[in-house]
């Protein structure tokens, strides 16, 4: 088996994998937007792998959820795809482009194209809004969009275009912190739009939100992903939204891949086992 | 009828954590270490002593007969040391800060590129703070001679040691979250770092530099007595000469500045934190 550290070094110099040359031996990989093989993850001092042997392909412009219980592995797998966790072995590629063994330059340039929503938003508290927004587009442009400020014109004039489009224009001057939830986690949908990503990948992005609020932010979510045909993997603790919003349904447990259906075959009783209390 | 309410909780099958814990030997031997300290002190004369304190309440009392009314007739002169002093302060507090940002950078743990750059300005950070200011106004008199030049500069020092150390410890508190987030986005490191870090820090280092300008405004009196430049001199010259009328009027101007300095730190602090 190739190492990672064998792997290309650097995305600029790395070959695209072009589909039949996918990273999963009997995949076809015309339309993957997500490749993963043998992926296997442990965190420092910890005496079992959080990820181990996970083997993944989704193709583009599919919404895959992930379920499973705390601790199965969900923002694990999903913070290795772009490298904010390292892994332990196994290869990642991202629209073809390897992201194991890619360097910070070329990680970046991935990340550029994956926009990342999280639980708790990761927005900047004490900024407004559109300062929130606007920096979004720092993996296109560098440093200058890290103030609205010095950001160029087309930017700004993006951000509060992306500011409409999850509904919270009128919040541009407002301190980001003083939004509700559901608010907070729209304004960090309209960053991750600022970056025209390709691929999102969600981590509970509803799981501190209350019903209304989650619905809406699926609900937007989702919507986005149909105008822009883009790829979306999202990590759900809630059986029913994960079979409403979702075009498949991965279940982990104990890191690992217990379960991978079309959405449409499944019901919640044939996933509950994954709910089932870990080893 | 109802059940009657139960009046004892059930007593626990598990052994209850004790009232008070058995301090540790670290504990033990710093009470022994200070207590051993302050009787050495008590019996070897450092304490205040009645009979001194008595002696020293009279003459405190001929010192204050002395010097009042203030003698106002170098009024000049005493404002225009004590504008020196203030600018001193001022200066002193903002090149200080400004050094400090990208040394706490390096000296945090989070942001630092690579471990001998946060061993370095750890190091620069430990030494600037634990050197008093008095010292380093000594030492840049010698490398600069007598004059403001000297006073700002051990100011600026003083300075970097204090917000270098707070700055650092404010990067390390901050939520990896927000920098996560951001990393997330394929922002690069000075993106994250101007974008994330410093904005989200910017609460706790305006607190410190409004800390670090009331404590430069007391420094910058004191630097002038070792030839630092300022007011001190002027408030030297006249306690020597045995002039406490004229040595009121400069402490009064001094508190004056002092004052204001901490009014208007306070004033930002609370304008920055929203309270």
């Amino acid at each position: 088996m190739t190492s990672p550290s064998s792997l290309a070094t650097d995305v600029d110099v790395a070959a695209r994998l072009s589909g039949s040359d996918g990273l999963l031996a009997g995949t076809t990989g015309a339309a993957a937007a997500i490749e993963v093989r043998s992926l296997r993850v442990r965190y420092r001092r910890a005496k079992a792998d959080a990820l181990s042997d996970i083997d993944l392909q989704v193709n583009e412009g599919e919404t895959v959820a992930l379920i499973g219980t705390n601790g199965a592995g969900k923002s694990t797998l999903l913070r290795c795809l772009v490298r904010l966790i390292e892994p332990a072995g196994g290869r990642i590629a991202i629209s073809g482009t390897e992201v194991t063994g890619a360097s910070r330059t070329a990680l970046r340039a991935i990340r550029c194209d994956v926009g990342f929503v999280f639980q708790r938003y990761h927005l900047i508290p004490r900024l407004t809004t559109f300062h929130n927004v606007v920096q979004g587009a720092m993996g296109r442009h560098g440093s200058r969009c890290c103030w609205p400020s010095t950001s160029p014109g087309d930017v700004r004039h993006e951000a509060m275009q992306c500011l409409e489009r999850v509904g919270l224009a009128a919040f541009a001057d407002r301190r980001v912190d003083t939004l509700s939830g559901g608010q907070q986690q729209r304004v960090a949908i309209a960053r991750m739009l600022m970056q025209r990503p390709r691929v999102i990948l969600a981590d509970e992005p509803v799981a501190s939100l209350d019903p209304a609020s989650a619905n809406g932010v699926l609900e937007l979510m989702s919507s986005i992903a149909a105008e822009r045909g883009v790829t979306v993997i999202m990590a759900l603790h809630q059986i029913e939204l994960a079979l409403h919003y979702a075009d498949r349904v991965i279940g982990l447990r104990n890191g690992t891949l217990e379960f991978d259906q079309p959405a449409a075959d499944c019901d919640a009783a044939q996933l509950n086992p994954i709910f089932a209390e870990s080893t | 009828m109802t059940e009657p309410a139960i009046r004892t909780a059930p007593r626990p099958t598990t052994a209850l954590p004790p009232r008070v814990r058995r301090p540790s030997l670290l504990t033990l031997v710093i009470v022994l270490v200070v207590g051993g300290l302050l009787v050495h002190g008590w019996t070897q004369g450092v304490a205040v002593r009645p009979d001194s304190l008595l002696t020293g309440v009279f003459r405190l009392g001929e010192f204050v007969d002395d010097a009042v009314p203030p003698d106002v007739s170098r009024v000049g002169p005493i404002l225009a040391a004590l504008l020196v002093t203030v600018e001193m302060a001022l200066l002193g507090t903002l090149l200080g800060v400004v050094l400090s940002l990208p040394l706490a950078v390096l000296a945090a743990r989070n942001t630092t590129p690579h471990w001998s750059l946060y061993a370095v300005s750890r190091a620069v950070i430990t030494v600037s703070r634990t050197i008093p200011d008095l010292i380093w106004g000594l030492i840049f008199v010698i490398a600069v001679g007598l004059g403001p030049e000297a006073g700002v500069l051990a100011i600026t020092v003083d300075v970097m040691g204090f917000c270098g150390r707070f700055f650092a410890e404010s990067i390390e508190d901050i939520d990896p979250g927000r920098v996560e987030g951001l990393r997330a986005i394929g922002a690069p490191r000075f993106g994250v770092l101007a974008g994330g870090v410093i904005p989200a820090c910017l609460p706790s280092f305006v607190t410190t530099s409004m800390f670090a300008l009331e404590s430069s405004a007391r420094s910058s009196v004191v630097l002038g007595l070792v030839g630092a430049g300022g007011i001190g001199i002027e408030l030297a010259t006249s306690m020597t000469l045995l002039r406490y009328d004229e040595a009121l009027t400069i402490i009064l101007a001094i508190l004056g500045v002092v004052v204001v300095f901490e009014r208007v730190s306070a004033a930002i602090r609370r304008r920055v934190l929203g309270v």
